[in-house]
């Protein structure tokens, strides 16, 4: 049985080593399509991977905002109710199901990936059928002034009716219309992204200005990357700080290290947003056969994903 | 990029007295405090409320509002530097804030 399965595997190596080979001699009739859309799938699955790591990023700034408002708001005296804690939640749901929405959008382009290197309808379907799901149930994100279902149209019953295909020119004009709208859907919403981790920054400074004032932290490690820099020792670095002008200077090095933050996944919406506009030229160019130029929508969604990159190392950082 | 002016316009005021708040807040008195804090919880309800709606921009009195929101927020940052009349500078938050909550409501939501 193992035997068999072994020579199945070795078999369909095979095969798979002559589809490549068949794939990169060019004049032959659908290689040079499949080979086009094998890169075309490589760089949708990575631009839905980097979306969907964008959207969690934001989620978790926005469960952020919550938690330190509420500290805020207790120490200032402001309400804080029900209603207006409900109103995050609804942002943290929108944005995690863009989230989703990202991942079936890379579940397809995987699925496109194996059609490019052999006919696995039974993927497709199932993971246009998904994306089709995620579509009808995307919620407004309530941080956008943006309704996508005004946006996304009849395209998730297109997108469902794509079952069984072999044909990979079918599905790539079905996923250009996804990814037409969810740029159009990206673009709309993105002035509101950029406020999400911007608000973060802002609650960040209040509740850091409140703990060093109060003397509840040990604040001065925050020169310590400066002292070292010469080779000095900080002095008094296990008390907390009282004089107003450091308590000023040490304030503002956190500010500087909030708002960083938001500067960064601002950067990553915009490598985002040009990834995105970069593949829809790409799906069609590869719709009318013509030769893909991958390379602005590569460098788009590795811009995005070091600033991401980034972010999650500013994000673990201790005592730095 | 698509670019809302009365969303940018309150999230400014919004972020402007978010920032500010402590500094303000220590140079007020017990009722001028309570003042601001209305003020602070307006204009985030505005700002949050602001996520949930499509504004016509071209609208003239949208237009006028915004004007008129951004002029205000600019006018309470360049007084931040000296609170000695931190009645005149709450007065003109307050106004600057129920600018605000107008352009809100000319907002439309979104289902």
């Amino acid at each position: 049985m193992s035997k068999l399965a072994d020579s199945k595997v070795r078999l369909s190596r095979v095969i798979t080593l002559l589809l490549v080979l068949l794939l990169v001699v060019p004049g032959l009739s659908g290689c040079n399509n499949k080979a086009e859309g094998l890169k075309l799938a490589e760089t949708g699955v990575a631009t839905a991977e980097t979306m969907a790591s964008y959207y969690d990023s934001l989620a978790r700034d926005t469960l952020d905002i919550w938690e330190w408002e509420a500290f805020l708001s207790a120490i200032r005296g402001t309400s804080f109710d029900d209603r207006e804690q409900q109103r995050l939640q609804d942002q943290i749901d929108a944005l995690n199901k863009r989230s989703r929405l990202a991942n079936r959008l890379r579940s397809t382009y995987s699925a496109l990936k194996e059609l490019s290197s052999y006919n696995a309808s039974g993927e497709v379907k199932s993971a246009a059928e998904n994306l089709s799901n995620t579509i009808l149930g995307l919620p407004p994100l309530k941080a956008s002034g943006v309704d996508p279902s005004t946006i996304f149209g009849k395209l998730a019953g297109d997108l469902a009716a794509w079952k069984q295909s072999k044909d990979l020119r079918k599905g790539s004009v079905l996923i250009l219309q996804t990814l037409e709208r969810l740029t159009v859907l990206f673009d709309r919403e993105t002035e509101a992204y950029k406020s999400i981790p911007e608000e973060r920054a802002n609650k960040i400074e209040n509740v850091v200005d409140y703990v060093i004032r109060n003397k509840m932290v040990l604040s001065l490690p925050l020169l310590q990357k400066v002292v070292d820099a010469v080779g000095l020792k900080l002095v008094g670095a296990d008390k907390p700080v009282d004089k107003e002008e450091t308590i000023l200077g040490l304030v503002a090095i956190a500010r500087v290290r909030a708002h960083r933050v938001g500067l960064l996944s601002a950067g990553a919406a915009v490598g985002i947003h040009q990834a995105l506009e970069q593949l829809v030229e790409n799906h069609r160019e590869f719709n009318a056969s013509k030769g893909l130029s991958l390379d602005s929508a590569l460098a788009g969604i590795e811009k995005a994903q070091s600033y991401l990159d980034e972010i999650n190392k500013l994000r673990s950082e201790k005592g730095k | 990029m698509a670019d809302s002016q009365s969303f940018k316009n309150l999230k400014d005021q919004y972020f402007l007295l978010d920032r500010n708040f402590n500094k303000l807040f220590a140079a007020c008195n017990a009722a001028q405090q309570d003042q601001l804090r209305r003020d602070y919880v307006n204009s985030r309800d505005n700002f949050w409320e602001a996520r949930n709606r499509v504004f016509a921009e071209n609208d003239p009195l949208v237009k006028t509002l915004n004007k008129e929101l951004k002029d205000s927020t600019d006018l309470i940052n360049g007084m931040l530097s000296n609170l000695k009349n931190i009645a005149k500078i709450l007065n003109l938050i307050t106004g600057a804030v129920r600018l605000g909550s107008s352009l809100i409501t000319m907002g439309s939501g979104i289902a």
